[in-house]
Formats: C-alpha cells, sequence, structure tokens
C-alpha cells in the first residue's frame, strides 16, 4: 500500500536555464607563447655559442698575425745589432793594432750607444776567453771572460750570426744581456761581444700598443730569463708563443692583447645577439599570449553568446508556441462563450420543463418516473458542470468577493448534484462556521467538481464525507472519499488541464478548481491513499464585515 | 397579486418561467427584449423583475441601470456574462442566478424579494 500526501501547488518552474560554459582553461601562460619562447631563448643561447666561437677564433687568429709581426720585428731589430757588430769586427781588422782599432771605430763610428759596453774577446792558449779590446763600462781589458758571457763567445765561434747569452744581470727597470758574434764577423779566433742594459718595460707608443708581450732570452717562459715585457705586464688570459731568432739563439715571444684585436664591438656581439633574442622572445611571448587571451577571451564570448542565442532562440519558439496557444485558447474561449451561452440556455429550459413535468406529475408519478426524472436532473448537473468548467477555464475572471455561507453552498451543491445510487452522503451542517470572503458561483463550481470528482471515484456502497469547520484564519472544507485512492505519480497530474483517469470528463474539473481557489488567496490540498481514499481540503479566509 | 415581469429573448424560457411562476401563484408577464422590457415598466409597476442578462439590443444591465420610477426588485438570469456585466449586475441588482437554476431556490428569492405572492 502506497501512502501518498501532495499539495497541490504549480508545477515547479522549470525555466530555461543556459548550459554552463565549459570551466575557463586558465594557465599562467598559453602554450604557443611558452613554446615560443622556449625556442626563441634556446636560439639566442645557440646564436649567442656560436658568434662566442667565431668572435674568439678570429681573436685567436689576429693575435696569431700580430704575434708573428711582433716576432719579425724583435728578429729584425736584433738584425741591426748583427750588423752592428760586424761592423765593430771589420772595424778592428782594418786598423793596427786591432785593439786600437776596435775603440777606435766603436767611438768614431758612432756604434755604440751609451750604457752599452763592447769588447773583443780572444781565446787564450789555457782555454777560456780574456779581453783584448773593450768600450764602455762593463768590461775591462785582460778581463778573462767568464760563465755565460764565456759560454756565448765560444758558441759564436763555431756557430754563425749572432749568439745571445742568458740574462746576465736585473735591476728594477732593464736586463742585461750579451750578444757575441764570431768569424768571419770578427778576426778569427776572436769574438765581438757586447753587452747592453735592455729597459725592462719596452713597446710603449709603438705599432704594437695594443698587444701585451713578454720576451725571454731563452726558447721557454722562464721567470728569470725574462728580458722585457711590452705595455707593462706579462701577458695573461689568451696568448700566443711566438719564438723568434736572434741569429743561432733562439728566443721566446708570449703575446696577449690589452684589447680585443677584433673590436669591443665584437666581443659584445654574442652577448648583445644573446639579450637581443631574448628581449624579442620575451615580445613574442608577449604578443602571442595576448593574442591568445584575446582568442580566448572571442572565443568564450562568441560561446557566451552562441549560447544566449540559442536560449533567446528556444524563448522565440516557445513564445511563438504560447502565442499561438494563446491564441488558440482566445479562440477556443470566444467559442466556449457562445457554447457556453447556447448550452445553458436550453439547459435552463430543460431544467424548467422537468420541473413542470415533476410538478404535474407529482400525484401520479411512479417510483421509475422519479428516477428517470432524478436522472435527467443529474445528466443536466453534469453537463452543466462540464459547460462551466469550459467556460471557466477558457475565459478565466478573477472572482467577485463576497461573503459566502460555506455549509448552504453544499446543501445547494448536493441538491444540483445528488448522489448516484448506492453512494452515501455523509454531510453534517456544523454549528457556526464563519462565512468565507469567495464568488459563490465560482465556489460553487469547485464544490460541484468536487462533489461529481468523489462520486465518480466511488462504486456501490461508497462513501463521501464533506465536512466543514472554522479555522484560525477562516474555514477549512474537506470533501473525502473511501474509493481507490491515487497513487503519486496520479496524485502530481490531477490539477493538469486536460488531465483525467475518467472515461468521461474534460480533465479541466481540479484544474479550475485550483486556480479558482488560488485566485481566492485560499489552498487547495489533495491527500490520497491507495485503497483507502482520497481528501480534498480547501481552506479560505473569513469574510470582512463590509463585504 | 404579486407582479413579476419575465424578461428574456429564449421563448423557451419565458415560457416556462410563465408556467411556473404562475403555478405559484404570481402574476406574470413578459417581454422578449430589453426596449420591451423598458415600456412595459413604464407601463406597469412590477414587484419583482426576472430578467437575462444578455439579450440581442438592449442587455438586462442597461435596462437595470434605465428603468425609472418606484424600482422593483430585480433578479438577473444569465447563461454566460462577460465579467464586467456580471460585476455590475451582482452590485446593482438584488441577485443574481445562473442558467440553469434550481427552481425551489429561485421561487425561495422571490418570496425574500416580494414578500411572496399576493
Amino acid at each position: 500500500m502506497t501512502d501518498t500526501a501532495v499539495r497541490a501547488e504549480a508545477p515547479p518552474d522549470r525555466s530555461p536555464s543556459a548550459p554552463p560554459l565549459p570551466a575557463a582553461r586558465r594557465l599562467p601562460v598559453s602554450w604557443p607563447a611558452a613554446l615560443a619562447a622556449g625556442l626563441l631563448v634556446v636560439s639566442s643561447l645557440v646564436a649567442a655559442a656560436v658568434a662566442h666561437t667565431v668572435v674568439r677564433d678570429e681573436e685567436h687568429r689576429l693575435l696569431k698575425e700580430r704575434a708573428a709581426e711582433a716576432g719579425l720585428y724583435v728578429s729584425s731589430a736584433f738584425g741591426s745589432v748583427q750588423s752592428q757588430l760586424v761592423s765593430l769586427g771589420t772595424g778592428s781588422l782594418l786598423t793596427s793594432p786591432p785593439q786600437t782599432g776596435f775603440a777606435k771605430v766603436a767611438v768614431n763610428e758612432g756604434l755604440l750607444q751609451s750604457g752599452e759596453s763592447a769588447a773583443l774577446v780572444s781565446t787564450m792558449s789555457s782555454g777560456g776567453f780574456a779581453v783584448v779590446a773593450a768600450v764602455g763600462p762593463l768590461l775591462h781589458l785582460g778581463e778573462v771572460v767568464t760563465g755565460a758571457r764565456a759560454v756565448a763567445a765560444a758558441a759564436a765561434l763555431h756557430q754563425p750570426g749572432l749568439v745571445s747569452t742568458t740574462v746576465l744581470a736585473r735591476t728594477a727597470t732593464t736586463a742585461s744581456i750579451g750578444l757575441a758574434v764570431g768569424p768571419p764577423g770578427a778576426p778569427p779566433g776572436q769574438v765581438v761581444y757586447l753587452e747592453l742594459a735592455i729597459p725592462s718595460n719596452a713597446g710603449q707608443g709603438t705599432a704594437f700598443s695594443e698587444l701585451t708581450a713578454a720576451l725571454y732570452a731563452v726558447p721557454r717562459a722562464e721567470p728569470s730569463q725574462l728580458l722585457l715585457t711590452a705595455n707593462g705586464r706579462v701577458p695573461s688570459g689568451t696568448t700566443i708563443t711566438q719564438p723568434v731568432v736572434i741569429g743561432s739563439s733562439k728566443w721566446l715571444l708570449v703575446v696577449g692583447t690589452r684589447t680585443p684585436l677584433v673590436g669591443s664591438l665584437a666581443v659584445a656581439t654574442p652577448w648583445l645577439l644573446f639579450a637581443g633574442l631574448l628581449l624579442s622572445a620575451l615580445l613574442v611571448a608577449l604578443a602571442l599570449e595576448t593574442v591568445s587571451r584575446r582568442r580566448d577571451y572571442a572565443v568564450g564570448l562568441v560561446d557566451e553568446r552562441t549560447v544566449e542565442l540559442r536560449a533567446s532562440l528556444a524563448e522565440l519558439r516557445s513564445t511563438q508556441a504560447q502565442l499561438v496557444h494563446s491564441e488558440r485558447l482566445a479562440a477556443v474561449g470566444e467559442l466556449a462563450s457562445t457554447v457556453g451561452h447556447e448550452l445553458r440556455n436550453p439547459l435552463g429550459v430543460i431544467s424548467n420543463s422537468l420541473y413542470l413535468i415533476r410538478t404535474a406529475t407529482a400525484s401520479t408519478a411512479d417510483d421509475r418516473l422519479r428516477r428517470q426524472l432524478a436522472t435527467a436532473d443529474r445528466e443536466i448537473a453534469a453537463a452543466t458542470v462540464i459547460v462551466t468548467d469550459l467556460l471557466d477555464f477558457a475565459r478565466a475572471r478573477p472572482p467577485i468577493i463576497g461573503g459566502v455561507d460555506l455549509a448552504g453552498l453544499i446543501d445547494e451543491s448536493l441538491e444540483v448534484a445528488p448522489p448516484p445510487e448506492g453512494v452515501e452522503v455523509s454531510w453534517h451542517r456544523p454549528a457556526a462556521v464563519p462565512e468565507v470572503a469567495g464568488d459563490r458561483d465560482q465556489l460553487r463550481q469547485v464544490l460541484l467538481n468536487l462533489i461529481s470528482n468523489g462520486y465518480d471515484a466511488l462504486g456501490p456502497g461508497g462513501r463521501l464525507t464533506i465536512t466543514v469547520a472554522r479555522n484560525a484564519g477562516g474555514a477549512v472544507l474537506t470533501v473525502a472519499d473511501d474509493g481507490a485512492g491515487m497513487d503519486a505519480e496520479t496524485i502530481t497530474h490531477i490539477f493538469e488541464p486536460f488531465f483525467t483517469t475518467k472515461a468521461r470528463g474534460t480533465g479541466l474539473g481540479l484544474a479550475v478548481a485550483d486556480r479558482i481557489i488560488r485566485d481566492h488567496g485560499g489552498t487547495l490540498a489533495v491527500a490520497s491513499t491507495v485503497g483507502v481514499g482520497t481528501t480534498f481540503t480547501i481552506s479560505l479566509a473569513e469574510a470582512r464585515g463590509e463585504q | 397579486m404579486t407582479a413579476v415581469l419575465v424578461v428574456d429573448d429564449e421563448a423557451g424560457m419565458r415560457e416556462t418561467l410563465t408556467d411556473i411562476l404562475e403555478d405559484a401563484g404570481y402574476r406574470v408577464s413578459v417581454a422578449a427584449d430589453g426596449d420591451t422590457a423598458l415600456a412595459r415598466m413604464r407601463a406597469e409597476d412590477f414587484d419583482v423583475v426576472l430578467m437575462d442578462i444578455r439579450m440581442p439590443g438592449r442587455d438586462g444591465v442597461s435596462v437595470l441601470h434605465e428603468m425609472g420610477g418606484p424600482p422593483p426588485k430585480v433578479i438577473m438570469m444569465t447563461a454566460y456574462a462577460v465579467e464586467d456585466q456580471l460585476r455590475q449586475a451582482v452590485r446593482d441588482a438584488y441577485a443574481v442566478v445562473h442558467k440553469p437554476f434550481q427552481i425551489d431556490r429561485l421561487l425561495d428569492l422571490m418570496g425574500a424579494a416580494a414578500g411572496g405572492p399576493r
């Protein structure tokens, strides 16, 4: 057994709601922008690396060229020293005694510069060398030559060209070195020897001002053999080692740069390239992001507008349908009012005729005639209810409120619609029920609908119970049958127009009753239990004094 | 005898009501339209007028407003009336009954209006 109780209320308003928009995709940046930015950053790194390599190679190549030039410069500088020594040697041969000639040549020809000492050294019978002619402060006549000087002199005897000593002495500003030339530039068995102090800082203002360089008197970069540095410091960083040939001796020139040979712009190029590309990556990402966001916005807008458009279209269709519906309804209403008028008049005449027949046959009528007259009355009442429902539905009008005696109205309704055979009506007029505020005819129509519905739900032996009672604000009226009852599904539809479970009926009765009660500001509720019965309950407000 | 004027454009209604009311002891006159009804009322005094609202030509509500002389009790009858007419009828007439009506109730109403047949 299903127990159901449903309040009669308008069906839930199913206003068309727009489908929800898809949740907005919102990354910090869109993937095309991130991808483009990433690609450009990688490209900028690669480009910077390539540019850096190119610039470094070019710098290296230029440095190598400059180092070779510097080496040649040094070689040629010492080439003049060789010719100076050869001049001394030949000069001494042309004069006699050679010692005198040596000095004379050295002084007269201006072959020596200040601070330089030159000597003619000769092999001694014991081996070793002794000074046989000397000019300058460092070497003295008869002095035995030893150490590095002797090594160089010995080498010069056997090797062509200039032979250098290692660094002999060093002061804060100079390094001394010896240079020797043997025959044929010197007399046989003798060696022309020159010793000079070289300023340890050189090259200022020369064609090599952009270089740093260190010249070693041995073919290795040996600090003790550092002869001079150019432009103030021993090169560091990227350097080129350039062998320098001084006659038979081999020196080493280490060359670096003070300023990039390729130019500061070229050095800055990789960084400029990197920075530029990074900037463009940023700009491209920004542009793409802007475009992407605008696109998203536009797409969102389009989606939104589409949804709105669809909703509008649906609304338009619904409105159109409603319009068609209301036009039809208006036409039906027009027809109904005509039919109502045209039907109720003949019904009224028939009803009057029946009254006259009943009066005329009152003394002679048998049960059968009375029963037929009652049936005719009931059928007229049923037809009247149908016509009135149709009119009320098609031509709803607001209630014309007055004071209504509900008990009297129930009496009247039961007279108009007496119960069919086998159905019992239980109705006890209560002692004191206030008049309610209502439209008597409309409320009568409601009652007739509820009562005839009740009859229809009942078979022989069924009972329709009607009560009316005072409540807080007015009166409560119930119409209850002990029929089959309704299931929940049926209950949800009974107030819909044209819904009916009966073979006969318009399906308008409860829809009209519900509308009328709502127009009265009252409530119409239904409670039904399958197998037990159905109860309709109407609450109405009490009539005010002035009505 | 209590004088009753029955005003209805439907002959069947006029005839049946005449019979019923005469049986009940009233003196019954009839009119088939509003103008005739007005003419009858000017010519004769009625205690009760039983009048249809919707009639061709002058309708019942219009007759109700045009009536002069000593006012009879007017009971309006209607098969269907537009709201405005109905509202005026409810306001200005003694009572409004809807067709088809219960004769017993109508007779009660007439009795109350005219103090019964005399």
